[in-house]
């Protein structure tokens, strides 16, 4: 039940990253399709980060 | 200097962004970046709130904590960049420390109210017996020999269909008026029977219980309750009230690198509007 309830939240991580980085860019720049463009591109790149971090972190925990 | 950016008011904008995300920006005319951040930042502040029941924020000064008080601070400053929960947090406080905030001895005038809960009996021949009953209690203050009290009555059905229609005992003892829990403890004696009792709440106000501060146990009892997604709420509030700043110093100064990524980085390149009322002459006007 708790690695369900983990689960369940570690999904909570992928609309935050998107909104943080849509809120962060609109913070750095004006034009629209920019703000668009800049904010994929970082949601990209932190999913990324969080699934290779999340499976070293997975990986060094196995069996234990 | 982009003239394509157009902050108006800036200083008043900041402080709409800080009352309600995005809505300074909207006051600039700049509707995507308004709607961008309302619905982002509140967006987040709003589920925050609502998976830790209404009760995310605890504002100073921290009475009621016995400890932690300087992680409470610290927890506070991070969502105060949204400023309207956390100003009405800091207003509930205010309120709920005051006094007058106990279980009152009386009440000023007689109101009814929906009422749910238990009536429980005790007698020799059945044993103890306990339902759940709804329906509307009526409390009324009692001038008694010894003082001022609490009397009432109660209407309803219990959940096996039976009618109720109880009298209570002038010593009906009510939870204090505002606390964060939206129901209000209510408990009373039942007349003409020894050892019956009605045990049950009645709603509280929202201006009552939003955004009032919880003591010790009830953050214990919450964060008991909801586990792992308590500490996800608290974060989605403290990162929504972080995210705000951002939006308020758009508002105040626009955008940090520029107009789009072409633009040079870290120019200053905003138009204010109340300085450009003035009319500026190109340099071949000049010359």
């Amino acid at each position: 039940m708790s690695s369900l309830t983990s689960i369940a939240i570690t999904w909570w991580a992928l609309p935050l990253a998107a909104v943080v980085s849509l809120v962060w860019n609109a913070s750095r720049y004006e034009q629209t399709s920019c703000i668009v463009s800049r904010s994929a591109r970082m949601f990209g790149w932190l999913v990324f980060w969080m699934v290779l971090i999340g499976g070293v972190l997975y990986g060094l925990s196995y069996n234990l | 200097m982009d003239s394509r950016i157009k902050l108006r008011h800036p200083w008043f904008s900041a402080l709409l962004s800080f009352l309600v995300p995005g809505l300074g920006q909207a006051y600039q005319g700049r509707l995507f970046k308004a709607l961008l951040y309302f619905f982002c930042i509140g967006g987040l502040f709003l589920t925050g709130a609502r998976l830790a029941e209404w009760n995310a924020i605890q504002a100073p000064p921290f009475e009621y904590r016995d400890k932690g008080r300087g992680l409470l601070l610290l927890k506070y400053a991070a969502q105060f960049g949204l400023g309207t929960p956390a100003i009405g947090a800091l207003l509930q406080t205010r309120r709920y420390l005051e006094r007058s905030n106990e279980a009152p001895i009386t009440i000023p005038a007689a109101f009814s109210a929906p009422f749910q809960g238990t009536l429980s009996h005790s007698d020799p021949t059945n044993g103890h017996t306990e339902r759940h009953v709804s329906g509307t209690i009526t409390l009324e203050p009692f001038e008694a020999p010894f003082g001022e009290s609490i009397a009432g009555s109660f209407h309803g059905t219990a959940n096996d269909g039976q009618q109720i229609d109880i009298k209570l005992d002038h010593h009906v003892s009510v939870d204090r008026p505002i606390d964060p829990s939206p129901r209000r403890n209510v408990h009373a004696k039942v007349i003409g029977q020894d050892s019956g009792s009605l045990d049950g709440s009645i709603p509280r106000r929202w201006q009552d219980w939003l955004g009032v501060p919880m003591d010790d146990r009830a953050d214990q009892a919450l964060q008991g309750r909801l586990g792992k997604w308590h500490e996800l709420a608290m974060v989605l509030t403290w990162i929504a009230g972080l995210l705000n700043i951002l939006a308020i110093w758009d508002a105040l100064e626009g955008p940090a690198w520029g107009y789009n990524d072409q633009s040079e980085p870290g120019s200053s390149n905003v138009v204010v509007v109340p300085a450009a009322r003035t009319p500026v002459r190109s340099p071949a006007a000049v010359t």
